[in-house]
């Protein structure tokens, strides 16, 4: 029994809300191509290799974005101390996505 | 100052993806009690608003409004596609915006017209049990807007930094300015803040500005609510839901829960309310927080208030990046998204009205809250409404407070 005096219950999706397999959103395909530019500051042995735009589902983008997600903050991680008094390496700014858009038609 | 000011050692935002406050909201309007309209201070809907569809029947708008996968297409939020829905079919200068364009600006997509109506659908209020309750036990804004008319990433950007940087769509050239993210602010001054992603297969919109570079301000869902049950939580928190789903740990599912379309809605519903138990469930942590749950643009989806013009933040977007053919002085707002301010020294059913609000609001209150307002910012943020007026003397009893709880 609840301890609280007001309680809502909230019920929850229905057993086939679960798909991982739909296609990517605008906005998830945005973030792989942003976190594809991260990679690129990755060291080479690091780096996925994967064409990003061959990722068509949500199942494929939360691999890449894991796999990405955890590369990137241990490169920080790993950073020594004395990193900091060196010139920061000055990131690249994100490639416009017409850019991204001119590979994808090719 | 008031008690619940004087208290306040915690602001979390909650920032969701893509709803409109006519969408999930605007049917608590229509909800009566003894023949009276029961919440008759939220501008929500009438039940007659409509839209001209292609072949320019009215669609009015339909408490149809479902779950998941009702709209097979996502709903065009980009700019080119939210100006058409804002200012319907007028072109040039000398427009007056109408709001009379989301079914058109649909149909280009479903190129169907029984189905471009869809957007004009609204939940009925029970269906969303949990932004319902928080809306009306709390304090709902009545004009939150959406910094810009346009998609995601550009109206998170005002969130963290009070502007876009002259961008009006997904890309990311902000890098490297002189006007600093809310968490860079806030860790420079010896303060603490977070990015709370949900795991790492959903990870972060800010990505290249902050994962790369700032990754001690990144923790995961699971820490936000260690976090909570610890009293560890940062002076400011700033939560990403899950934005696809996949698998979890032992063979579990992860449901994406942001309510992007086409995700699943009463997922998100969730999400929000353990955000909200999760500080209510901490007595010290709950009498001492301010939790804003508030969603980044309209998606595309209806909604019937036109957004005001504004203080531009000094950029300016071409032509030629706007899609429109005429440029954007970031002079006038997005479409309205519902905003909710929670704490248990808002008094019951608060409707913040006649005062405008948008994502820049963000930065500057936790900045004129925690720093004293003490950080290089646009004239846009630092012109921009604060909310933490809304907080009383008084804290609520214990017993009129809701909790949820999650059925099966």
């Amino acid at each position: 029994m609840s301890k609280h005096a007001y309680v809502v219950t909230v019920p929850k999706p229905h057993h086939t809300a679960y798909n991982p397999d739909r296609p990517i959103s605008d906005l998830v395909k945005n973030q792989i191509l942003h976190l594809s530019v991260a990679e690129q500051h990755l060291d080479t042995h690091h780096q996925s290799g994967k064409d990003v735009h061959s990722i068509k589902t949500e199942r494929e983008a939360s691999e890449y974005i894991a796999h990405l997600t955890r590369k990137l903050h241990a490169k920080e991680t790993k950073k020594p101390q004395t990193a900091k008094k060196n010139k920061p390496a000055r990131p690249r700014p994100a490639r416009p996505s017409s850019k991204t858009n001119r590979r994808k038609k090719k | 100052m008031t008690v619940g000011l004087d208290k306040l050692k915690h602001i979390v935002v909650l920032m969701m993806e893509n709803r409109s406050f006519d969408h999930m909201l605007g049917g608590l309007s229509l909800v009566t009690e003894g023949g009276k309209k029961k919440y008759p201070k939220i501008n929500g809907l009438t039940g007659n608003e409509s839209n001209p569809d292609s072949d320019g029947t009215p669609v009015v708008v339909q408490p149809q409004a479902d779950y998941q996968d009702q709209l097979v297409h996502d709903p065009d939020h980009h700019f080119p596609g939210t100006d058409m829905q804002i200012f319907g079919d007028q072109k040039g200068t000398g427009r007056v915006a109408n709001m009379q364009g989301f079914v058109k600006s649909y149909f280009t997509q479903t190129k169907d017209v029984k189905l471009s109506h869809e957007i004009m659908n609204y939940f009925k209020p029970e269906k969303l049990p949990v932004l319902t309750t928080l809306a009306t036990e709390f304090a709902l804004f009545n004009s939150w807007f959406s910094s810009i008319p346009g998609p995601t990433i550009c109206n998170r950007a005002f969130s963290h930094y009070g502007t876009s940087f002259g961008q009006v769509g997904m890309n990311i050239f902000y890098i490297g300015r002189d006007i600093g993210s809310i968490y860079g602010r806030m860790i420079d001054a010896g303060k603490t803040a977070k990015i709370y992603y949900y795991d790492q297969q959903s990870s972060t919109m800010e990505i290249v500005n902050l994962l790369q570079h700032q990754p001690q301000l990144f923790g995961t869902y699971s820490q936000f609510i260690s976090d909570c049950k610890t009293g560890k939580l940062p002076d400011y928190s700033f939560i990403e839901p899950a934005y696809n789903d996949h698998p979890g740990p032992g063979g579990g599912q992860i449901l994406a829960s942001d309510q992007h379309p086409t995700h699943n809605v009463q997922e998100g519903e969730r999400f929000i309310g353990n955000v909200y138990n999760a500080i209510r469930g901490n007595d010290a942590l709950w009498e001492s927080t301010a939790l804003l749950v508030v969603y980044d643009e309209h998606g595309g989806l209806y909604d019937h208030v036109v957004p005001p013009v504004c203080t531009p933040d000094g950029f300016k977007a071409q032509a030629g990046d706007t899609g429109t053919g005429m440029p954007f002085a970031f002079d006038r707002l997005g479409v309205r998204v519902p905003a909710i301010l929670i704490s248990p020294f808002i008094p019951k059913g608060t409707v913040v009205d006649g005062r405008i609000f948008e994502h820049a609001c963000i930065p500057n209150v936790v900045t004129n809250h925690f720093l004293n307002g003490d950080a290089a910012r646009t004239v846009r943020e630092k012109g921009s409404e604060t909310f933490l007026d809304l907080l009383s003397d008084d804290m609520r009893d214990d017993n009129d407070i809701p909790w949820f709880e999650f059925g099966g």
